[in-house]
């Protein structure tokens, strides 16, 4: 049950209304109130004999529970309630400012140590908390009740030695019993009213009872269980059955429950366990130190217990965390030890892969397992793997048990476990993966042998289609008519198409395997312009309008692919004829810093704003304006100005044209 | 006297059209359709120049090249290769020994000029 409260938050938290602050801070000034009147009680306080301090450990926990920015409210209200209860029993003054100035000094003194030494959200269920405290009510306690017995030898005429005494016990068994029953008890988990389990209620029912029965009969006069008599060490067993199975807060409430029956006993009155000493005096002492040792030993045990069970349930939660990826693991794990190469673990998914049973991958060695290929080489492998701590197979073949090949990406890389080298293997099948590559290389090359072909058989007959054609145009093949050469030059138009259609699906093949490869050199721009112009003057037969070229003159000779370049002008200007109407068009070269830029403008239907983006993608032939044409003359334009590191855009207007430009650097 | 032009392409028809313009503008002009008779015309008839197809039967034009070129007697004649598929046709020629390369469908005017240029290069 402790082990759910190791980290509750607090219970008393800086609450956003200041009502229940200035509530928790009256119930704590209260309860010091009635600690202080309590302590009176017993056992004789008029001659100083006092068993236990309440009020220190009230204290002490209001401290631990509040955040250190409410001490300076807490502290006040702590030592006006001490002063009200000593004023009650009509101490003097001077007396009760004296000796709660001692308490409030101890208080703080100890809250301060035990959260400096053990950082905020004491619970005490770490051993080094219950360190702590234990330091605190001895050691801190010690300078403190200086204080005390001081003011008292001063003030009164008691013995201040003997008094000092007292007031180190009774405080120093205030703190060890009382901060922590309260402190274990603010902060609750919810578990504990929401699960109950019966069997560990039952159980710890009949060891409180036990305890208490014990301790009852303990502080008897006689001390006698008929003709037994019992020990205080009859106590320890018991103790320790709570700090093992119940936790800080059954040993703290066991204790709690002991004092209660100590103080009130009959034998109080007379001095503790008659039987050990003569004075009831040094009696008391006996007692108090007996109940500082069970105290003592109980929280240590319980808080030593609960950090070795947090310990273990965050071991059990890990490795249920990482078992599960292990098991559901969709790739196959082999575990190894790296010394001897005997297989440690294997998962589910490596043995579903394999097809072998998971004994027989048990107990054996890496390269005894079948299914590896070769045993030597996998052998060596695995020295090698003993050396460097890591080693990668992009591609293995292993064999499964029904004998099938299957290929493997294996990454093997070593670390270190108790001291003692493990191997971890991760081994992920990529057959699938591998045979998805080879169908998709085999496609490719499939388009890519089908584009050749079909480019090939095309060309050849366009050739010889071309060649008849000009034979006849030529008037060799005897006289010709203008009405028939006018048809033949529409025919002979379209060869030309046809051939441009080829290569642009040849180079746009080519770009789509990365295979473009540009021939750069130094070449005159404006001379291939007019190269490209008679060319495509020549293609576009019967037309409407005509390019004005406007060169710049002495433009700088630039490095480029002049067929590549030849391809990308002829795109553009081919288009421009085929979409412009009436209008000249206009071909501008101009320098610009370190770049030339190349523009070519029609005046034709122009391009709306939507179709604009997808331009220069592949078959995007985009609105009403089709035209014809395979679709790749501008993705092939835009393939080649990037590859010489230039730019390509568009700019159009609907009803007004269009302007290409491209920007080829210096 | 007319220059003698051979012309190797295994597209019969291409072939003979191409045949009856280079005769009627003035050459004389003969074909074969593969390697083999290619280079058996090219030292029976000792051509000015060869138009010669990359791919042919039997034997390709590229290593009709090579060999032609190795030939003493006949490796001062130009050749020119004419492919219509897709390899690198540049690379082919350099590398055979080539003199100069036309990808199909290629203009009548370009053929002309080529064969002009080169046959101008040899009387020299």
């Amino acid at each position: 049950m402790n082990i759910k409260a190791a980290n509750p938050p607090e219970l008393l938290p800086v609450s956003a209304s200041s009502r229940m602050n200035v509530l928790k801070v009256g119930f704590i000034g209260f309860s010091y109130f009635l600690a202080h009147q309590a302590a009176f009680l017993f056992p004789d306080s008029a001659r100083i004999i006092m068993a236990i301090w309440p009020a220190g450990g009230i204290g002490l926990a209001s401290l631990l529970l509040n955040p250190r920015r409410q001490w300076p409210v807490i502290l006040p209200v702590l030592f006006i309630s001490g002063m009200a209860a000593d004023l009650w029993v009509n101490r003097g003054f001077l007396l009760s400012a004296g000796f709660m100035t001692a308490n409030i000094l101890e208080s703080l003194a100890c809250a301060w140590l035990i959260s400096r030494w053990c950082g905020g959200g004491v619970r005490f269920t770490r051993a080094k908390e219950v360190l702590a405290l234990i330091v605190a009510a001895t050691g801190v306690n010690t300078c403190t009740s200086l204080v005390g017995a001081g003011t008292a030898a001063l003030i009164s005429t008691k013995p201040f030695w003997s008094f000092w005494q007292t007031w180190w016990t009774a405080d120093a068994l205030g703190i060890l019993l009382i901060a922590p029953l309260i402190v274990t008890w603010a902060v609750l988990p919810r578990s504990l009213f929401s699960r109950v389990c019966w069997p560990r209620v039952i159980e710890l029912g009949i060891s409180m009872v036990l305890w208490c029965v014990v301790a009852w009969v303990l502080f008897q006069s006689n001390g006698r269980l008929f003709s037994l008599s019992l020990q205080p060490y009859m106590l320890m067993p018991l103790i320790v059955w709570f700090a093992l199975r119940f936790g800080q807060r059954s040993v703290m409430t066991a204790l709690f429950a002991l004092t209660a029956i100590a103080i009130t006993s009959e034998s109080m009155k007379t001095g503790i366990f008659p039987w050990l000493a003569d004075d009831p005096a040094e009696r008391l002492l006996t007692a108090q130190i007996f109940f500082g040792i069970v105290a003592s030993t109980g929280m240590l045990l319980s808080a030593v217990h609960t950090e070795r069970m947090q310990g273990a349930e965050r071991l059990i939660a890990s490795e249920a965390r990482y078992r599960r990826l292990f098991e559901t693991a969709q790739d196959g794990i082999l575990i190894l030890e790296a010394e001897t190469g005997l297989v440690v673990d294997v998962n589910p998914f490596l043995i579903e892969m394999l097809g072998f049973s998971h004994a027989s991958f048990l107990g054996k060695k890496i390269w005894e397992l079948g299914f590896f290929k070769d045993r030597e080489a996998s052998k060596i492998n695995f020295r090698e793997l003993q050396q460097n701590e890591y080693i990668r197979y992009d591609d293995l073949p292993l064999e499964t048990a029904d004998g099938r090949q299957i290929d493997v990406e294996f990454i093997s890389s070593g670390y270190e476990v108790n001291e003692r080298k493990v191997i971890q293997c991760n081994i992920r099948n990529i057959t699938e993966r591998k045979r998805a590559d080879e169908i998709r290389t085999k496609l490719v090359d499939a388009k890519s042998k089908f584009t050749s072909t079909v480019s090939h058989e095309l060309r050849s007959p366009l050739a010889t289609i071309k060649a008849a054609t000009d034979l006849v145009l030529d008037g060799l093949a005897g006289p010709v008519s203008d009405e028939q050469k006018n048809l033949l030059g529409i025919a002979k138009e379209n060869i030309d198409r046809l051939g441009r259609m080829a290569n642009n699906v040849l180079t746009y093949k080519k770009i789509e395997a990365g295979k473009m490869r540009c021939d750069v050199q130094e070449n005159d721009l404006n001379e291939l312009i007019r190269e490209v112009y008679k060319s495509a003057v020549l293609f576009a037969g019967n037309r409407k309008a005509d390019f004005i070229l406007e060169l710049e003159k002495d433009l700088p000779r630039i490095k480029f692919d002049k067929d590549k370049i030849f391809q990308v002008l002829m795109n553009l200007m081919t288009n421009a004829f085929k979409y412009s109407e009436k209008g000249n068009m206009v071909l501008k070269t101009r320098r610009e810093n370190n770049e030339v830029h190349v523009s070519v403008r029609d005046f034709g239907p122009g391009i709306k704003a939507e179709h604009l983006g997808g331009l220069f993608e592949p078959f995007s032939q985009e609105g009403e304006n089709q035209k014809g044409g395979t679709g790749l003359g501008l993705a092939i334009a835009k393939e080649i100005v990037l590859a010489h590191h230039g730019r390509i855009w568009v700019e159009s207007e609907v009803g007004k044209g269009s302007a290409f430009h491209f920007i080829l650097p210096l | 006297m007319k220059k003698k032009i051979l012309m190797v392409d295994d597209e019969k028809d291409l072939l003979e059209l191409t045949l009856m313009r280079l005769n009627k503008t003035g050459y004389e002009a003969f074909g074969a359709v593969d390697g083999q008779e290619a280079l058996d015309l090219a030292r029976q008839r000792m051509p000015d120049l060869i138009l010669l197809d990359v791919v042919l039967p039997k034997m390709s034009g590229d290593e009709v090249t090579k060999i032609l070129k190795k030939d003493e007697n006949l490796k001062r004649i130009p050749i020119i290769l004419i492919s219509a598929a897709v390899e690198p046709l540049e690379e082919k020629a350099q590398k055979s020994g080539a003199n100069g390369y036309l990808p199909k469908p290629f203009e009548t005017e370009e053929l002309c000029d080529m064969i002009e240029k080169h046959l101008a290069a040899r009387t020299r």
